[in-house]
């Protein structure tokens, strides 16, 4: 089983460190400093997600369209987020639940880091965008082999190390490999 | 009969019909072929039986109104001819060729007689095609019948006038043909004999004549003979006129009403009175006493009177009843809105409304709108070029342009929900607005879907030739992808607009950590 990429692992690592601690400070105030767990939580995600994107793909500044897939990932997430922070609004003790639900988010960097890594491939599905049971926990990852000539490429779902929903099994077989030619998945 | 006249090579019978034969077959078909009669309307079928069906308009008034109502209805109906390939000359004859109709009697007379034809006779309508190179030839019939009845025309069948020319020579005119004049042979070739006023009778080829009947009968041996509306409406017919006829005799004093006895005067004096009343009435312009005849009794009695009616509606007879119920029979028989033949105002029915509704509900029923659909494809079929299409449609009624145009929008609205949800190309939904006529023909680089289609009042068109420059101009100027969306039009909700501002501000942090993360 490969390795997650090492700077994605530090970037959640990172993240996670960061909900964690906002989300602690949060537990020992609650019920009050939703609002402001939820803005923080907000800005974390916004700079991880575009971190990600950048890492992935190895580059210094983001492209139009990954500046619009960002975007639409950490929409994504904002949507859970404001769904969660009603949920904690609305509630009147501390739930065991929460603290890993949160960490849960740090998770969602894998799909930004995905998409810059295999160069914006159009591929059915990135890992952690919440098409499979696992959702942000999938450790699954893309092997892409770049093929010769413009936009070919062979795009291989590998699993992760750990457990694997019955999804990520589904796909490492059926994708193994994608194949990507002249920029059209076949 | 000449010698000199050359034989037919005519295959098979040009007589006429059987129940119009003088054999048995001529008394035994109709009573074979019809339901006891309760009219004086002839027996199903005979020619005879539209003669008297062709003069029904003067028997009763609203009949005679209905159907010309429905004549000038067709005649004054918009038509549009369109070609295929847009051409003008081609659009410009056929139009021609309707406006000159009846030897440049004009579209008007000619659509009036065809419908009078149409709705008052069984055997039907018939029009002339007149081809360029008409060669008119007298020949010898092979069964030659000196003198025959058909109707009330009596007309010598021994030698008849064929004319020949090519089938698909150029056509130069259209010539409704009196629908009593024309007997149908049942001969597939040579499918009418017409029997002009001079001259001798005419065997018309099938490409030299257009047929057709109201509810054309199934049975063979009436070779495609009709029912028409007055045949369908006449007991009604017949019922009004009787009804109106009563009434105006009430009215006028026309006719007698009832016989009065008198007794205890002698005649002498009766007469007397009469005289004196009848000059002062006169003098007053009254007649009304002439309804009731009046017999006087001599006796020494003192005068008494005795009535005996003569004639009367039942007492639960109502006449407006058997008016509204028949005014509806002759708008169904016709397929005319009934408000058409008796406006509703002041009645119950009588709004806006309820005139669009029946309007459109009598489109598609009736003699009127199945005529129409016949005439639409024959004569773009058999009359006009092969890429020249005639349409019934009134371009001058604002409410079917209206109606025209929102379908248009629908398709349009669907065509768009489709590209934007990539189910199509912006190629395809101009394919799919070609095909139902949203978009022109030329503005597609390639018509795929040509031919493929063809409603029943189309036609096959010949394949496309080269497309004109200004064409090509406008189809490389085409869109090949849906237009783009301008700032802040996408559909997007708050999340969207905050994960973007937020994904900005938060931009310069984010370089910074990915940076570092290569380095880990």
């Amino acid at each position: 089983m490969p390795n997650p990429p090492a700077p994605l692992t530090w970037l959640i690592a990172r993240l996670s460190k960061l909900i964690a601690t906002a989300t602690g400070a949060l537990e020992a105030d609650y019920p009050n400093g939703v609002g402001d767990w939820q803005q923080e939580v907000s800005r974390q995600l916004a700079r991880y997600h575009g971190a990600a994107m950048l890492a992935g793909a190895e580059v210094d500044t983001l492209t139009p369209e990954m500046t619009t897939a960002v975007t639409t990932d950490l929409a994504t997430q904002l949507r859970f987020l404001d769904k969660f922070a009603l949920e904690m609004q609305d509630g009147d003790t501390w739930q065991a639940g929460w603290n890993s639900r949160a960490n849960m988010y740090a998770g969602s960097i894998k799909t930004p880091y995905w998409q810059g890594n295999v160069d914006m491939l159009p591929l059915p599905a990135m890992p952690a965008d919440g098409t499979s049971t696992c959702l942000t926990r999938c450790t699954c990852m893309w092997d892409v082999t770049k093929l010769a000539g413009e936009g070919n490429y062979d795009c291989t779902w590998l699993l992760g190390a750990t457990d694997h929903c019955q999804i990520c099994k589904q796909r490492a077989a059926d994708w193994a490999p994608i194949r990507v030619r002249d920029g059209v998945v076949q | 009969m000449t010698d000199t006249l050359a034989p037919s090579a005519i295959q098979g019978n040009t007589l006429e019909y059987p129940s119009s034969a003088p054999a048995v077959f001529g008394l035994a078909f109709p009573w074979l072929m019809s339901p006891p009669s309760y009219t004086d309307l002839p027996t199903y079928w005979s020619p005879r039986r539209d003669w008297v069906l062709s003069v029904t308009p003067q028997k009763e008034d609203m009949w005679g109104a209905a159907v010309a109502i429905a004549s000038t209805r067709f005649a004054a109906h918009g038509y549009i001819i369109k070609d295929s390939q847009d051409s003008s000359r081609r659009v410009a004859s056929s139009l021609q060729l309707l406006k000159g109709a009846n030897g440049g009697e004009g579209w008007v007379p000619f659509a009036l007689k065809v419908m009078r034809d149409l709705l008052t006779t069984d055997n039907g309508v018939f029009i002339r095609i007149r081809r360029q190179g008409d060669t008119t030839t007298p020949i010898r019939v092979k069964a030659a019948q000196p003198a025959i009845v058909s109707g009330a025309l009596r007309q010598d069948f021994s030698e008849a006038a064929v004319t020949t020319s090519a089938p698909g020579s150029k056509i130069t005119g259209l010539y409704h043909l009196d629908s009593l004049r024309c007997i149908r042979t049942g001969n597939l070739a040579y499918p009418l004999r017409f029997m002009p006023i001079n001259g001798m009778q005419q065997i018309l080829r099938w490409d030299q004549v257009l047929m057709y009947a109201d509810q054309p009968s199934p049975r063979a041996e009436l070779f495609g003979v009709g029912e028409c509306a007055a045949g369908r409406a006449y007991k009604t017919i017949a019922k009004l006129a009787a009804m109106e006829q009563l009434v105006f005799e009430n009215l006028t004093g026309g006719g007698a009403n009832k016989l009065v006895f008198l007794q205890g005067i002698n005649d002498p004096t009766l007469q007397a009175i009469l005289k004196s009343g009848e000059a002062d009435a006169q003098a007053r312009g009254l007649v009304y006493y002439l309804g009731t005849i009046l017999g006087a009794i001599p006796s020494d009695t003192p005068i008494s009177m005795v009535e005996v009616k003569l004639k009367e509606l039942l007492s639960n007879f109502i006449p407006k009843d058997e008016r509204d119920n028949g005014y509806l029979i002759y708008a169904n028989t016709i397929g005319v809105p009934v408000q058409s033949i008796q406006p509703l105002s002041g009645q119950g029915l009588g709004t806006g409304t309820q005139t669009l509704v029946l309007d459109d509900a009598a489109k598609g029923q009736g003699a009127m709108p199945a005529f129409i659909k016949w005439w639409e494809q024959t004569v773009s079929d058999r009359v006009l070029p092969a890429t020249t299409e005639l349409q019934f449609a009134d371009e001058n009624d604002m409410r079917d342009q209206k109606a025209h145009a929102e379908v248009q929008k629908l398709r349009a609205d669907t065509r768009k929900v489709q590209i934007d949800s990539g189910e199509i190309s912006p190629a395809m939904a101009r394919q799919l607005a070609v095909d139902s006529e949203d978009l022109p023909q030329e503005l597609v680089a390639d018509d795929v879907t040509s031919g493929g289609q063809l409603s029943d009042d189309e036609k096959m068109t010949p394949e496309r030739s080269s497309l004109s420059p200004a064409s090509l101009a406008l189809i490389q100027s085409a869109p090949t992808a849906p237009p783009k969306q301008a700032p802040g039009l996408a559909t997007k909700d708050a999340a969207d607009d905050d994960a973007a501002a937020l994904l900005e501000s938060e931009l310069g942090w984010a370089k910074r950590l990915g940076k570092a993360s290569l380095r880990a």
